[in-house]
């Protein structure tokens, strides 16, 4: 059989299940005593030994049953819950995903030392990882497992009791026969404890069984080797029980003894071999024609490729532009006969473009839920406690946003429990509680996702923001003296810039908040920061729902028409050509009492610009690093949810300034400024 | 060929053993995610076989079973098991399941014991 069919079946479900198994083994680390979680986490495991036992993963067979044994025995109160455990535990769930996640291209991972570890733990006995084996056992170990069933030869060579004898005799009385039947399971019989309950439940309504050897209690504690043999009373003919009997799978052998006239006199009625199974051929021929009778189909969901997603969004997009063209045509036309179908059409567009943006909407959970582990992994490495709070896990937005802010949102924890959240002893002396608060939430705001990190800890020092923007040469002291306490937050975002003193194994990995914010950016998205010194600091992130589809200002410069997006847009202004006033050679207005610097959209974007000056002037403020510029535009057309187009053919990929392009109504194309790189 | 319902959890197993009996020309009259799922649909479906996961949230394999027998005592119950579930296997035969897989089985193994079963 074919299993490579499967594989992504396989590795998506099992991803889940490891999901499930780190989601509970927290849960148990908090609450040791509750059984519910080792109660899942025995089945995931079970489930997860099953599956890859079918796809032929050995290994990730073998460790889960390993650990499926272990889950068994703390299930049992026979092992407790202790740290140690739950490392161990951990480690094995590192390496499950390790392994399910190379199933392609299988790398050889040694599991025996994580084996030995769970059998020590089983046992009682803990290590610290990568310590030997402690040799010397505390207590002797008082069950010997090296005692084999040694009682091989079972033709009737057991002695049958008085009572046993008696109950025969009775038998014969009210006609019925006495037979003995020996059965020989197959070696491949995995358990045979189960089998051999089969073997007796269909002797048993054949008729009455008088003894058992080995008896029924070793049979179900598979304390027997293969084979085991049965008396009983019967009315059945021999060829009907030999029939029955050695149709069960995974019989080898019977052989069938009557014990009817004397027990001296044994005599061997018939032994069949079993042959190799050559019945499965004959129930494969199956007639093609299979009736459909009134099957009731229980599927609700299905797994679609993402790239089909996204090519129907694509399409929508398409006929979204289609249908703002023939909305234009119609106009034009003063066809008023069309506007009943333009506004079914209309809305038919709509309803489609929602359903498709519906379909990529995953959620923000499959993210979320990975933190607490990382958080947990993280805060025990620095020796801190960390109370991480989750919050909004059932939001949901677009799948391709969400695959981008993973990187992003492990960043700002990672931010927040090495750097924010102070020592334990800090805390103490501060009078802070032990357990550092984290949390991270996210909430929906009409057509964006707010995603907050927020920590209680020691917070961000806008004077050592500013001492260190110095030192490191991004910026000069008349530079930082402008800047206000919350702006100098935002030296945190500047390239080259990194707010650890010393670099930590977890932070100091070269990627600074700059990239977070550039990641952000580059969605159509928008980071804020705050921070109140000695309580501790807060990152929201504002998010498009979705990539594909933007809200943006329509403007035009030099007749050309671009797209601003919405999200980067502060306001926009009219002002006079006398309020433009120039400091160090460069224009600027004066805005509600601030200094707005002013750009000329044309000049930016290097167009040729033959209009005359007007005297009222049309600004739209956007913002840029938590600073506000005002691009002077020569007409506003408006608002527009537009279709992004990607730029990303060889000759346009590496453009700057631009987020893509749009198609409008009259079948125009339309840039869309990307601010960050515009400026 | 036979009307079959297939009770697993995981939704890989279901294809799996469904990909084994309809390329055999068996009929999946209907897949069950846990075992209360299967008791529900049992007497809707009356399928002439049912293959059993043990391991399940909500309601386990046996649990199902048991209550399948009561619905039915006529009904054809096989258990799919994985290693280590003797007991469970054990419990499941003396409450009237004809017979069980074990996992890892392959399409022999399935069909051997339809034909045996049925």
């Amino acid at each position: 059989m074919d299993m490579s069919d499967y594989t992504d079946v396989f590795k998506a479900e099992s991803e889940e299940h490891l999901q499930q198994l780190n989601e509970s083994l927290l849960g148990l680390e908090q609450n040791p005593a509750d059984m519910e979680y080792i109660n899942t986490m025995f089945r995931s495991a079970h489930t997860l030994k099953g599956m890859s036992a079918t796809m032929g993963f050995s290994t990730i067979a073998e460790l889960t049953h390993e650990m499926e044994n272990l889950m068994d025995m703390v299930r049992k109160c026979q092992i407790s819950v202790n740290d140690a455990l739950i490392d161990i535990l951990f480690e094995c769930l590192d390496t499950l995903e390790a392994l399910v996640a190379s199933i392609e291209n299988p790398e050889e991972v040694n599991i025996t030392h994580l084996q030995a570890r769970l059998k020590n733990a089983m046992e009682g006995t803990f290590d610290a990882p990568g310590s030997p084996r402690s040799t010397e056992s505390e207590e002797p170990r008082s069950c010997d497992n090296t005692t084999v069933d040694t009682s091989k030869e079972q033709d009737l060579t057991f002695e049958l009791s008085e009572e046993e004898k008696a109950s025969m005799q009775y038998a014969e009385q009210d006609g019925y026969r006495i037979l003995a039947v020996n059965v020989t399971l197959d070696d491949s019989c995995v358990l045979k404890s189960a089998r051999s309950t089969l073997v007796i439940i269909t002797i048993s309504k054949m008729g009455e069984i008088i003894r058992c050897e080995p008896s029924e209690n070793e049979l179900e504690d598979e304390n027997f080797e293969l084979d085991f043999t049965l008396v009983f009373a019967t009315k059945e003919t021999d060829e009907n029980i030999m029939d029955k009997v050695s149709k069960i799978s995974e019989v080898k052998s019977v052989k069938l003894i009557s014990l009817s006239k004397k027990e001296e006199n044994e005599e061997l009625l018939e032994t069949i071999e079993k042959q190799e199974e050559t019945k499965v051929a004959a129930t494969t021929q199956n007639e093609s024609a299979v009736k459909r009778s009134d099957s009731v189909k229980s599927i609700q969901s299905v797994r679609v490729n993402i790239e089909r997603l996204d090519k129907l969004m694509n399409l929508v997009g398409e006929l979204t532009i289609n249908k703002i063209r023939i909305n234009q045509l119609a106009s034009d036309l003063n066809a008023k006969s069309l506007d009943e179908s333009l506004t079914n059409l209309d809305r038919l567009t709509n309803e489609i473009q929602n359903e498709v943006m519906e379909s990529r909407m995953v959620p923000i959970n499959q993210i979320f839920s990975r933190f607490p582990r990382m958080v947990r992994d993280l805060a025990k490495s620095e020796g801190k406690e960390i109370n991480l709070v989750i919050e909004g896990k059932e939001i949901e937005l677009d799948r391709t946003v969400l695959d981008e802010i993973g990187d992003p949102l492990v960043h700002l924890l990672r931010n927040a429990v090495d750097h924010g959240i102070e020592s334990l002893e800090e805390r103490r002396a501060l009078g802070k509680p032990d357990a550092g608060f984290v949390k991270l939430s996210a909430a929906r705001q009409r057509n964006s996702i707010l995603i907050e990190v927020e920590d209680d800890g020691k917070g961000m020092d806008p004077d050592h923001l500013r001492k260190v923007a110095i030192k490191k040469g991004i910026m000069t002291q008349d530079e930082v003296d402008k800047l206000s306490d919350a702006d100098a937050l935002n030296i945190i975002f500047i390239p080259g810039f990194s707010g650890a003193k010393t670099v930590t194994d977890v932070s100091g990995r070269g990627v600074g908040m700059d990239a977070v914010k550039n990641k952000i950016e580059a969605l159509g998205g928008t980071v804020k920061i705050s921070s109140v010194l000695g309580q501790g600091s807060s990152m929201k992130l504002q998010l498009p729902l979705t990539v594909a589809i933007i809200q943006s200002l329509m403007v035009t410069v030099s007749n050309e028409t671009y797209a601003i997006p919405l999200t980067n847009v502060v306001r926009d202004v009219g002002i006079k050509t006398s309020d433009i006033k120039t400091i160090e050679g460069k224009e600027v207005t004066m805005l509600r009492g601030e200094v707005l610097p002013l750009l000329r959209l044309h000049s930016v974007l290097e167009s040729p610009h033959d209009m005359e000056e007007k005297e009222n002037l049309i600004v739209v403020v956007v913002e840029k690093m938590g600073n506000n510029i005002g691009f002077i535009v020569d007409e506003l057309l408006g608002q527009q949810e537009v279709i992004i187009k990607t730029l990303d053919n060889k000759l346009l990929k590496n453009t700057k300034g631009f987020a893509g392009a749009t198609i409008l109504g009259d079948g125009s194309v339309a840039l869309i400024l990307d601010i960050g790189t515009l400026i | 060929m036979a009307r079959i319902m297939i009770v697993d959890d995981a939704a890989f197993m279901r294809m799996v053993i469904k990909d084994i009996l309809s390329k055999n020309g068996h009929e999946v009259v209907a897949e069950c995610v846990d075992g209360l799922d299967a008791v529900q649909k049992y007497p809707q479906v009356n399928p002439e076989l049912v293959f059993m996961d043990i391991v399940m949230p909500n309601m386990e394999g046996i649990d199902a079973l048991k209550k399948i027998m009561e619905i039915d005592p006529e009904a054809k119950v096989v258990m799919c098991s994985s290693i280590g579930q003797q007991s469970v296997v054990t419990d499941a035969i003396k409450s009237g399941a004809l017979d069980f897989i074990v996992k890892p089985f392959d399409a022999a193994k399935v069909l051997e014991v339809i034909g045996k079963v049925m």
